[in-house]
This record gives structure tokens, C-alpha cells and sequence, in this order.
């Protein structure tokens, strides 16, 4: 929580891209009575290249804090800054890219002509529109399906067009909504495997999540929040080290009686106690994806676990 | 032939263009007035601070240094209002304290001016920011999304409500059955418009009013607003969509209605009918010899008792005449010598069948009359020359030249509502000096009466394009198409799709002259002649009293305070009609169906009233879209 400042104003540097200072909001209802206060004095700074996470179950201010820097809402109390500017401010909207929620697109337009609207709107010239939304169609595997209307499209073809607007202008800041929500686990993988590249070129992503292993997966610092509340901020490995344990791994050895019992003495001489000692599992989502990729590579033969698994591209999570 | 132009009221042209932009600035002012109270007591009591130091909307205080004269502009707007005011009441003031017309009227124009210098302080200050804001408008921008407005309406099929018109083709020449040739023209003519103008206001108001609440509801509108789009873009961008797309609707449209119509009329009705005359009306008043046998004018003709009081009478056998001036004539029409077609059509009313049948017309007699030249004392002389069998009689010029006055060698039998044309030489106007060319009617058959009005007679300067003319009514089409997207959009803004279809169509209703007249009516003070029976809490007591409209009501206490109820009303009344659209301005399907010219000068006249009619909508549009939370 140190970087956490009573400063009214935001702070004049380019490191710090995002910036809310006791930022509130209440819902109000026709007759202006408080109906519901989504978010309370939350006061977080997101610096330039990290992957930011907002964590918390459904209702906890995540998305009213992202309207909140979008200018869709308008806080109640404090101030939220993006690139040193409020939230209401339009011209900070050319750094960014957003994706919603739902990918909230115009579903009588094809993938290409949703590009193009979006390019025109960020005032680029016809070619580096056409260069620009060929690269990104591509990039997004849609290549194939350009010329259908997004209502015929899958809810993974949609997310995926719905990222590529979101990048179309090369975007400073990236900003996600539940960017995995939806999506099956080739498609969550795809898209964290895109987050960490954006995080490589230098981009600063902020992105809400109640998937908490993608948020753990991706973000370098998250904040909690709970029914409105900022409970925990950190960097992810730091909030989920536990201090008093040692975890180690070994390669080469196949686990014995006698194995055990050398360990536990090591571990006693230094003052330790030997919780466990096992053969790691891997996660459920690298199982599904090798089985996908060997599926791929071998069309028609049956997944054999002892075979050599193909290689899965990126990804911090593993065995 | 008939063709009558019915002028109940007179169209704006640009020569008029000086007193309605005053006037315009004065109301529009007024409630830019109300606008900054408003704002300004808000504030206060939220203890936002006031908004002065701020800017209308707060967003003037987030510039930056080298940006401090906007601030500092939007303060003298403000500050020099109450001066403005202050300096029009003083002149108005002033002007009581005279009893000369002429110095009163100047001083009151005065008045009028300092009252307009206010207005346009108002409106500036109140529309500062939104017209700062239009100088950084992206056309980029704003044509893309007028291109998925249009996208988004064919795709969604929404103009297949035009199949309707096929079956208005098809099928309506089966109850059209006219007895006359002429009527064909007019009943298909106004039957095309009709359906056009239905359809396409039908249609318009729809995709107009349902287009951004669809984008706030289906939340399309999160991924624009957060792209570099100004929020009035969006709405600028739906308005200039939709009209284009209506716009190549109309002109499909119109086009088949067109060949609808060829199709549809006789061949002797076509010719008769596909005109565009451009008429010159001149003003029209009425004389009677006195007994010392000197012309008395007077304002109206005659009464016949009609409840319609459009036309004034003319008494048959009398000494009674209806004189049309015509002021600055154009010098092309006496450039050459030739005849120059007059025509007009008259309403008679018979109190006797006399020795006349009903289809033989009444005896009119037309007087052409050049005032520089003409003595009515020369009459005799003039008659004798006529019926000589000389070469000046036969010469209309020659005497025209002579006299200054020409007039029908025996005079025409005139039927009901028929269309004549009389001819009067061009020489009749030369050295007219500043006098005002003169066109007399008078009526020769005894007991009948002449019934005529302002429109009821013309000189016909040349023929116009008939296409041209019919494109010129779809434009005035086009004008109330347009007016109905933009009022569809800017109330959607705010207001969910089906109460913005609702009010949209509300204010559409209200604005057709005859409902705009109703509620002026209701919002005049007690008169006699125009508005017996006072306001409507005067008129419940009536009725509930069982009294008539023009009986004496007991002015007690209680009725006092229901007329002073009255006077509130009349003023909401006042109110409501400067927010309606005032349909009359457009509307000009009878020139076409009736063959007359639609003057440009009216048509663009038109333009400006209808873009001065929308600048407080695009306004409010501006301001509500911008305080809207779209995403709660």
C-alpha cells in the first residue's frame, strides 16, 4: 500500500498512467436517494508496463471503476486521472483501447468494416486504417471469416474481433473487462498468451477479472476489492508468497521410502518439518491444451499420456 | 381550368429575413435567460459555486493558460445581458413618453434592437462551449458514423415500409374517379405527397428515435464514446445518416410518384395542368365612388355572411371596385413591346338567378391603370377612342401609351372558380415613376356579388419548370423530413425510444398550422371579434354558467383570480408555441398541385428557419448527451 498518496492532484509523471484519488460512486435512483454504493474511496496508481489486475467477486466495483476512468460514469466523489487527465477528458481516449465486457460491437457489420469504423474514428488516414485492420484481423486469427457479419460470428470470434478494435490505434494503455469471460480454454490461453505479449512491447494493461487463476497467470500487481472496498493492493507474487514454507523441485528421481527419509533428516537438521514430498499434477488447462495440440497434430489417434507433450507457446502456469 | 392558390397567410421570404432573426434572437434569447438562472441558482444551492467563475457547464475551467479567453469571453457575454436589458427597457420606456408615432415607432425599434443585442448575448453564452466544441468536430468522424447509420438501417431492413407505396401505385387509381380532367391532377398530386410525406416521416421518426437508445442499451455506445468521439458527434453523425439515407429515399420516390402521376391523368389534364406559373401578387384593396365622385378606399369589400372570411365581395352594378397594387414590377416585363398575361379566378355569390342561368357567369369588367399617367376624367375619351374604328383603337399600345390605361373592349363573363387569363399591353407600364401599377375588377351584373382575394389575381411574369417545381415541393418535404431526425435524435438523448417517437410526433402534430392556430388562439387575450369568451378557465365558467361567448361575465373575486389563471396559461400557451415547429413554413404541396411557381427565395427562406428552429435542440442535445452517464 505505499503508493497509495493523499494528493489531490495527480502526479505530474509519465511512469504513472493511471491515477484515482478517493474515487466514489453511488448509485442514485430517479428521485436522487442512494441506491447502491459501488465503490469507496479507492485511491491506486498503475505504472507504465505493468499488467494490472482488479480482483474481486461479481459487484465489487470492478467494471464502475473502469467507466469510472472511461468517463461512461461519473464519480460521485474524487477524481480519477488517465495520462494525467479526468476521466470526461476525450482526447485521452487516443492512448487507450478498451474492450467490454460483452464485446459490445455492431453486429450487422463485418470484421473488416468494424475496423474501419473504429480506425476512422481515431482520425487515420484510409491506408493505415486498411494496413492497420488486415494486420490485426490476422493477428486475431479472423482472417478466414472477414466478410461475415458479427451476429453469424462465435462468442470467442466476437472477443477476438472485440480486441482487435481495442488495439486498432495502438493503444498506450489496454484496458479488459472479464477479457476471458466466455471463453473456452484455448481462448483464455490465447488471450493471456496476448496480454503478456502486449506487456513485452512495452503496453500498460489494467484488466478486471473474477477468474483469479488468469489474473494470478498475468498480472504483475493487483488490487482487491470487496462490495466497494479496496481490501488488499500488491504485486501478485509478493501478496501469495507464504513466508514460513521452502518449496523445492528436483528433476531425474522417482519418489522412495528412502528418498523421503533423507529428506526429512536434511529438512530436521535444519530446524524443519517435512510437510510433503510428491510428484507434481499439472493443471487441468495444460492437460486440456496438450490434448488439443496432440488431437491437431494427430488427427484420429487417441492422446497417450506418456508420449512427449507438444510445446504450449508462453504461459507462466505449469508443471 | 381551375387553379387557386389559397394564401391565408403570407410566406416568409429572405427580404424578411432582418425581423425574424430579431425576433428570434429575442425568444430563443429569453429562454437562454432562463437557461443561466437556472444553472446558476442550481449551483448555488448544491454549493457547486457559481457558475461564472466556472463556465455554463464547469468544463470551461479546465483550460489551460494560453485558452483563458474563452473563460474570459463567456464573462462578458454574461456580464453585458443585464445592460442590454436594461438599455431596451429604458428606450422602450422612453418611447411611452411620446405621443408622435413616428418618434415612438423609431424609439421602439430602438428597443427592439437592444432587446435583440440581448438575446444574442444570452444565446453566445449559453452556446459558448458548444460552439467552441464544433470547431474541433472531426468530419472524419462524423461521416463514419453517419456510414453505420445508414449501414444499420438497410441492413436491418428498415426500409421495407416503402413496399406500402407500391401498393398505394397499384391500387389507388380504383377510388379516384373525378368528373373533370383538371381535379385528376390535383387529387393524384396531393395524394403522392400525402404518402410520401406520411411515409417518409414514418419511417424517419422510427430509425431516428430508436437509434442511440438501441446503441445505450445494447451498450455499442461504451466501445465509441471511448474512442476520441465527441458525444455530439455521435448525434451529429446520426443525423447527417439517416438524412442522407432518407434523402435518396425521397428522391426514388419522388421520381416514381412522378411517372405515377404521368401514367395515372388524361392527356387534356396534363396540359392543362403541368405548370409552374410564376405569378406576381400585388396588394389588393377596395374603392367606392363617394358622392362627390372621388375614389374612397377601404380595406375589406363587402360581407356575404360567409363564416370563411378569406374573400371580400364586390356589389354587381355598383360603384364599388377591387384594386390590386403592384409595387416594383420587374423591368423586364415592359422591355418589350408585348401583352402580359393576367390571371385570375373569383368566387360568386348570387342573390338572385336574375335573367342569368346559374352557368352563365356574372358580367366582370378589368381595369388596367397606369396612376402616372391615367385621369379618370379622360374616361369618356378614352371609351370613344376604343369603339372608333381607327388604327389606334385597334393598336392596344398606342393607347396605352395615350391614356395610361387599358381595359377589356366589353366585359367577361366570369363562372364560378374558373381560371381566366385577360391580356394588358407592356407599354401600359412605362414611366410608372414610383406609382404602383394598378389592376381594377369591377362587377357589372346587378344583385350578384364578386367575391375575391389577395391570391385571387396575378400577373404572370413566365412559366416555370414543371419538374423543377415538383422537386421544388419534395425539397419542402425534405425540409419537414429533416426537422422530424433531428428532433427524433436530440430527444433520444435523453429520453428512451418510444417517449421520443411520441413526443417527436406530438410536436410534428402540433406545429400543422391549423393545430399551431388553435393554440394560439387559447394562448391570445380576450377579443371580441377573434377571441370571444376569454382564456379556458373563463370558458369552463361559461360553460358551467350556461352563458354565451360574447354575454358580460360578473367580474367577482373568484372570477378575477380564474382570468388571472387565464393570463398564466397564456403565457404557457406563448411558451409552447415558440417550441413548436411551425409546419406552415414547409408545406407548399398546393403550389404544385395547383400549378404556381415555389418561389426560391421562400424555399431558402425555409432553409434558415428550419436551422434556426433546431440550433436550442442540437443544444440541449449537446448538453444532455454530455451530463448523461451512458453506462448507468
Amino acid at each position: 500500500m505505499a503508493e497509495i498518496t493523499s494528493n489531490s492532484q495527480p502526479t505530474a509523471s509519465d511512469d504513472i498512467i493511471v491515477q484515482t484519488r478517493t474515487l466514489s460512486k453511488v448509485y442514485l435512483d430517479f428521485w436522487g436517494r442512494k441506491k447502491k454504493q459501488a465503490l469507496r474511496a479507492l485511491t491506486l496508481d498503475i505504472r507504465r508496463g505493468e499488467v494490472f489486475g482488479l480482483l474481486g467477486p461479481n459487484g465489487s466495483g470492478k467494471t464502475t471503476t473502469i467507466k469510472l476512468l472511461l468517463g461512461l460514469l461519473f464519480p460521485s466523489e474524487g477524481e480519477a486521472w488517465v495520462f494525467g487527465k479526468p476521466g470526461t477528458d476525450v482526447s485521452k481516449n487516443e492512448r487507450i483501447g478498451y474492450l467490454p465486457e460483452e464485446s459490445y460491437l455492431y453486429r450487422f457489420l463485418t470484421a473488416e468494416e468494424t475496423l474501419d469504423f473504429y480506425g476512422r474514428l481515431f482520425n487515420m488516414p484510409a491506408d493505415v486504417r486498411r494496413q492497420r485492420a488486415q494486420e490485426l484481423i490476422e493477428k486475431v486469427g479472423l482472417a478466414r471469416d472477414k466478410k461475415r457479419q458479427l451476429k453469424e460470428y462465435s462468442k470467442g470470434m466476437r472477443q477476438r474481433i472485440g480486441l482487435a478494435q481495442a488495439l486498432i490505434n495502438d493503444p498506450e494503455l489496454i484496458i479488459l473487462d472479464e477479457p476471458t469471460s466466455g471463453l473456452d480454454p484455448i481462448g483464455t490461453r490465447w488471450m493471456k498468451n496476448l496480454i503478456l505479449e502486449l506487456k513485452d512491447r512495452g503496453k500498460t494493461v489494467l484488466m478486471c477479472s473474477h477468474r483469479l487463476d488468469d489474473v494470478q497467470d498475468v498480472c504483475d500487481r493487483i488490487a482487491i476489492l470487496y462490495e466497494g472496498d479496496l481490501q488488499e493492493l500488491g504485486e501478485v507474487d509478493k501478496l501469495l508468497e507464504i513466508q514460513e514454507q521452502v518449496q523445492m523441485r528436483a528433476k531425474g528421481l522417482r519418489m522412495t521410502d528412502e528418498l523421503r527419509r533423507d529428506l526429512e533428516s536434511v529438512v530436521r537438521k535444519h530446524g524443519g518439518e517435512l510437510v510433503e514430498v510428491d510428484h507434481p499434477t499439472t493443471t487441468l488447462e495444460e492437460l486440456f491444451l496438450r490434448i488439443v495440440e496432440e488431437s491437431k497434430a494427430r488427427p484420429g489417434r487417441r492422446y497417450l499420456p506418456q508420449r512427449e507433450p507438444p510445446v504450449v507457446a508462453g504461459g507462466k502456469s505449469g508443471a | 381550368m381551375f387553379a387557386v392558390l389559397i394564401k391565408e397567410s403570407e410566406n416568409a421570404t429572405l427580404s424578411d429575413f432582418g425581423p425574424y432573426l430579431l425576433h428570434w434572437l429575442i425568444v430563443t434569447g429569453t429562454m437562454a435567460v432562463l437557461v443561466l438562472v437556472v444553472v446558476e441558482i442550481y449551483r448555488l444551492a448544491t454549493g457547486r459555486g457559481s457558475s461564472l467563475r466556472r463556465g455554463l457547464t464547469g468544463r470551461l475551467s479546465e483550460v489551460g493558460e494560453q485558452d483563458a479567453w474563452k473563460l474570459r469571453l463567456y464573462r462578458l457575454f454574461v456580464a453585458f445581458i443585464p445592460l442590454a436589458v436594461a438599455v431596451a427597457l429604458g428606450l422602450y420606456f422612453w418611447s411611452l413618453r411620446t405621443d408622435a408615432p413616428d418618434i415612438r415607432q423609431s424609439r421602439e425599434n430602438l428597443a427592439l434592437l437592444a432587446a435583440g443585442a440581448a438575446g444574442l448575448l444570452a444565446v453566445l453564452a449559453v452556446s459558448w462551449e458548444f460552439l467552441l466544441d464544433l470547431a474541433t468536430l472531426s468530419p472524419r468522424r462524423v461521416w463514419a458514423i453517419a456510414r453505420v447509420s445508414m449501414t444499420e438501417a438497410i441492413r436491418r431492413k428498415s426500409l421495407w415500409g416503402f413496399v406500402v407505396i407500391l401498393a398505394v401505385f397499384l391500387f389507388a387509381s380504383w377510388f379516384i374517379q373525378t368528373d373533370r380532367p383538371e381535379h385528376q391532377w390535383r387529387i393524384y398530386v396531393q395524394l403522392v405527397f400525402l404518402v410520401m410525406t406520411l411515409l417518409l416521416l414514418i419511417t424517419s421518426s422510427i430509425i431516428a428515435c430508436f437509434s442511440l437508445p438501441n446503441d445505450i442499451k445494447q451498450q455499442t455506445i461504451h466501445t465509441i464514446i471511448t474512442k476520441p468521439v465527441r458525444r455530439f458527434e455521435l448525434v451529429l453523425g446520426r443525423i447527417v445518416g439517416f438524412t442522407l439515407l432518407m434523402t435518396a429515399v425521397l428522391l426514388v420516390m419522388s421520381q416514381l410518384s412522378l411517372l405515377y402521376v404521368f401514367r395515372g391523368i388524361d392527356e387534356s389534364a396534363k396540359e392543362q395542368s403541368m405548370r409552374a406559373r410564376v405569378p406576381i401578387f400585388g396588394s389588393l384593396h377596395f374603392e367606392e365612388l363617394d358622392s362627390q365622385m372621388k375614389w374612397r378606399p377601404t380595406a375589406t369589400g363587402v360581407s356575404v355572411g360567409r363564416e370563411w372570411t378569406y374573400r371580400s365581395y364586390i356589389r354587381g352594378g355598383s360603384a364599388q371596385e377591387a384594386v390590386w397594387r403592384f409595387n416594383r414590377l420587374p423591368a423586364r416585363l415592359s422591355r418589350s413591346e408585348r401583352m402580359i398575361p393576367v390571371e385570375f379566378t373569383f368566387d360568386i355569390f348570387r342573390t338572385s338567378k336574375g335573367g342569368e342561368d346559374y352557368k352563365e357567369g356574372v358580367s366582370t369588367q378589368l381595369a388596367f391603370v397606369n396612376p402616372n399617367k391615367w385621369d379618370f376624367g379622360r374616361y369618356a375619351d378614352y371609351r370613344k377612342l376604343l369603339e372608333s374604328k381607327t388604327e389606334a383603337s385597334d393598336d392596344p399600345h398606342k393607347l396605352a401609351r395615350q391614356f395610361g390605361y387599358y381595359e377589356l373592349k366589353s366585359p367577361l363573363t366570369v363562372v364560378d372558380y374558373q381560371t381566366y387569363t385577360v391580356w394588358f399591353p407592356s407599354s401600359l407600364l412605362e414611366d410608372l415613376g414610383n406609382e404602383p401599377f394598378e389592376i381594377r375588377v369591377a362587377c357589372r351584373s346587378t344583385s350578384q356579388y364578386l367575391g375575391m382575394a389577395k391570391a385571387d389575381l396575378y400577373i404572370l411574369a413566365e412559366e416555370g419548370s414543371f419538374y423543377l417545381n415538383f422537386m421544388k415541393g419534395t425539397l419542402c418535404i425534405w425540409f419537414v423530413m429533416v426537422l422530424m431526425i433531428t428532433l427524433g435524435v436530440v430527444f433520444s438523448t435523453y429520453l428512451n425510444a418510444l417517449v421520443s417517437l411520441m413526443l417527436s410526433w406530438f410536436m410534428l402534430l402540433c406545429g400543422i398550422p391549423k393545430l399551431r392556430g388553435f393554440i394560439k388562439l387559447v394562448g391570445s387575450a380576450f377579443d371580441p371579434d377573434e377571441n370571444p369568451g376569454g382564456g379556458p378557465m373563463e370558458s369552463v365558467v361559461r360553460l358551467l354558467q350556461n352563458k354565451s361567448l360574447t354575454a358580460p361575465i360578473e367580474q367577482t373575486r373568484g372570477i378575477r383570480v380564474l382570468q388571472w389563471m387565464d393570463d398564466v396559461f397564456r403565457v404557457l400557451f406563448n411558451g409552447l408555441l415558440a417550441i413548436l415547429p411551425d409546419l406552415g413554413h414547409y408545406t407548399r404541396t398546393d403550389y404544385v398541385a395547383e400549378g404556381f411557381n415555389i418561389p426560391g427565395t421562400e424555399l431558402a427562406m425555409s432553409f434558415l428557419i428550419l436551422v434556426a428552429y433546431l440550433f436550442p435542440f442540437l443544444l440541449a442535445a449537446y448538453y444532455l448527451l454530455n451530463a448523461r452517464e451512458v453506462a448507468n
